[in-house]
């Protein structure tokens, strides 16, 4: 990902990056997650569900 | 080929431009925001972070930057496409097991995790994360390698 922290210089068009929706079982957050190895956003917990 | 990495950072020098690559040593959410939604990676520890200055400059807010996402997990900021500020912007950054830079790529405007734009001299570089540190292959002849500690100290009242 090409990306800078804090202020960004990257356009990410939408249907290039299709994150996938779950749903953290701890937590019950929902986000969109990419990458092999999605983490709860919230709560920091791995143990999610797609949703 | 391997290089011994712990808890410092490899700066990878050419004659204009500069990659600083640190480890990852959290795992952790990397959220990165745009106008309109937020995708959340999740970033383990032995990834790799690497900030590209394509135009060079100084290592300083490479390191700012790279302690911002590698300590402080801070988000990262999405600018939509055409936005003024964006051509201020001299630094870039990629999070992901593996990395390779690319100078065929318009800067910012890739999603791809496993790539990080870059200066045509120091193109085609793969850095990839190991336990026992970095393993880079691509690295062009008169590229110079040096390794950095880095530190904030702050004075106490």
């Amino acid at each position: 990902m090409c990306t800078v922290g804090g202020p960004v210089d990257i356009d990410i068009p939408p249907e290039r990056v299709k994150g996938k929706d779950y749903r953290c079982n701890e937590c019950g957050e929902r986000f969109k997650g990419i990458g092999k190895k999605p983490i709860c956003p919230s709560c920091q917990s791995d143990d999610i569900s797609a949703a | 080929m391997k290089y011994p990495l712990e808890d410092g950072f490899l700066l990878i020098r050419g004659d204009h431009s500069f990659l600083l690559i640190g480890k990852a040593k959290d795992r952790f959410p990397l959220c990165i925001e745009t106008s309109t939604e937020e995708f959340c990676q999740g970033v383990i520890p032995g990834d790799v972070i690497v900030v590209s200055a394509p135009e060079g400059g100084p290592v300083e807010p490479a390191l700012m930057l790279m302690d911002l996402v590698r300590t402080y997990h801070v988000p990262l900021l999405v600018l939509p496409k055409d936005h003024p500020g964006s051509r201020r912007i001299s630094r870039v950054v990629s999070v992901a097991p593996e990395v390779h830079t690319s100078c065929s790529i318009t800067r910012g405007t890739h999603p791809e995790q496993h790539l990080v734009c870059s200066s045509d001299e120091l193109f085609g570089l793969s850095i990839r994360g190991i336990p026992e540190g970095l393993d880079i292959s691509g690295m062009p002849a008169g590229a110079s390698l040096q390794t950095i500690r880095y530190r904030i100290l702050m004075d106490s009242p």
